[in-house]
This record gives C-alpha cells, structure tokens and sequence, in this order.
C-alpha cells in the first residue's frame, strides 16, 4: 500500500513537469513574433531514487535557448535598422510543437501510471468489503 | 491473522511485488525527460522466491510438500539504458497483470477458507 501511495506520487510529479512544460511550449509559441524574445527551455531536477523514499522529477530554473534569433527584413518596421533588418525571435514553431507532442505522450503516460496505481490500490481495498 | 497460512503470504508477497514494480516503472516514465537518468528495474518475483527458503511442516510421508520463501527485499537493479516509454508501458500492463492474478489467488482461497468454516 506504501508502495502504491508512492507511485501514486511520483506519477503526479510527472504529470506536474509535464504541464510545466508544455507551459513552456505555449508561452514560446504565443511570443513567436516578438521581437528579441529568446525561447525559454524546461530544465529538470532529479530528485533522489531509491524504494521506499523516492522523490519525483522536479521543475528547475527556466534555461533560454542561446541559438541565434532570425533577423527579419521590414524596411517599415519600427524597429528596423538602416539595412532593414530587426531582430526576430529564435522559436522554431515545428520545433515547438514537436516538443508539445512529446510532452503530450509523457503527461498520457503519467497519467496512465496514475490510473493503474489507483486501481490496484482499490482492488487492494476491496479485500476489506468481504 | 492469515500470514501464517502458505498461500496467503505467497499472494501477498506477489502483490507487494507488483506494487513496488508499479513505483519503479512510474518512476522511470516520470524521469523520462530527467537528463542522465537511466530505467530502473526490480528483481523478478521467481529470483526472490528462490534465494532463501522454508518448507510447510510435513507430518506424514503422504503430505505434499510445499515450500515458499522468507521475505527476500526486492533489490533494485539501475539497467543503465535511457528510459523507453513503449518498454515501461509494456511493463506496466504486465504488472496490472500479475498484480490482478495475485489478488485472484487471495480471493479465491479466502472463500475456500469461508466455504470450508461453512460459511458461504
């Protein structure tokens, strides 16, 4: 029953950096046009492994991708400088929504992690309605 | 009150079995974007079974002998390989599996007890 309680928890931590990053992703994607807005990275943090008190993965501090931002041509733009060039973002949207499809079949496999355990443990407690 | 009846304790011990693979295996698909971490496994149930042993009590040549095993702490063994959901996934319906068969067992002696004191 301790065990389940645990992979109880340890699925939840996962479904809970699952969100964060497909918060992430979203956030990325919402900003893809502004300018000099540099994409933000989900970082991870181990916690500790072992039976019997294992920690899940926690959120760590939020990374910026450091990849070159794409310099976009619109003489008109206010921003522009004298050769017509401003400063774009560095999202890459098929990246993005890669990444959102991975974090899309992590949090269902968290999820159904979840489920199982709360299965067993209700078919454990159903012993007692005997 | 049912520990000390082979079969129960078999059950239990193949439930508890199940329920710790269950953490392992929720732990690696939680830690499957962890950077540097690798899938962790528990020794199967057969390997427990087989270190360390006691026999029931045969009183008569005629008893059937029946052996099981003291409790063997399950070890966890780190598989070094970088976690693959398809494999845990497989993994965990397998543990569903074996789980729900040992709850059967405990099931189905627990109303062999209720039918043999009569009650049904």
């Amino acid at each position: 029953m301790a065990d389940l309680s645990q992979a109880l928890s340890l699925s939840s931590s996962g479904l809970r950096l699952q969100s964060a990053r497909l918060v992430h992703v979203s956030e990325n994607i919402a900003h893809a046009d502004t300018p000099g807005y540099q994409r933000k990275l989900l970082t991870v943090a181990q916690g500790r492994f072992s039976l019997g008190d294992a920690k899940g993965p926690e959120v760590g501090p939020i990374a910026l991708d450091q990849s070159q931002p794409t310099e976009i041509y619109d003489p008109g733009h206010p921003l522009a400088d004298e050769t017509g060039h401003y400063t774009g973002t560095n999202v890459d949207l098929v990246i993005e929504l890669a990444d959102a499809r991975a974090a899309q079949r992590s949090y269902d496999a968290n999820l159904k992690m979840f489920q199982q355990a709360r299965e067993m443990s209700s078919s454990l407690l159903e012993l007692l309605q005997k | 009150m049912f520990e000390n009846i082979g079969i129960f304790k078999l059950a239990g011990r193949a439930m508890q079995h199940a329920s710790q693979r269950q953490t392992v295996t929720a732990a690696n698909i939680a830690n499957s974007d962890t950077p540097g971490f690798t899938a962790h496994a528990v020794s199967r149930f057969s390997d427990q079974m087989e270190q360390g042993s006691f026999a029931i009590k045969a009183t008569r040549d005629s008893h059937l002998p029946f052996s099981s095993s003291q409790p063997v702490s399950a070890k966890i063994v780190d598989t070094g390989q970088a976690v693959d959901l398809e494999t845990q996934m497989l993994d965990a319906a397998q543990i569903a599996q074996d789980h729900r068969r040992a709850l059967s067992i405990y099931k189905s002696t627990l109303g062999l007890m209720k039918t043999s004191l009569g009650k049904m």
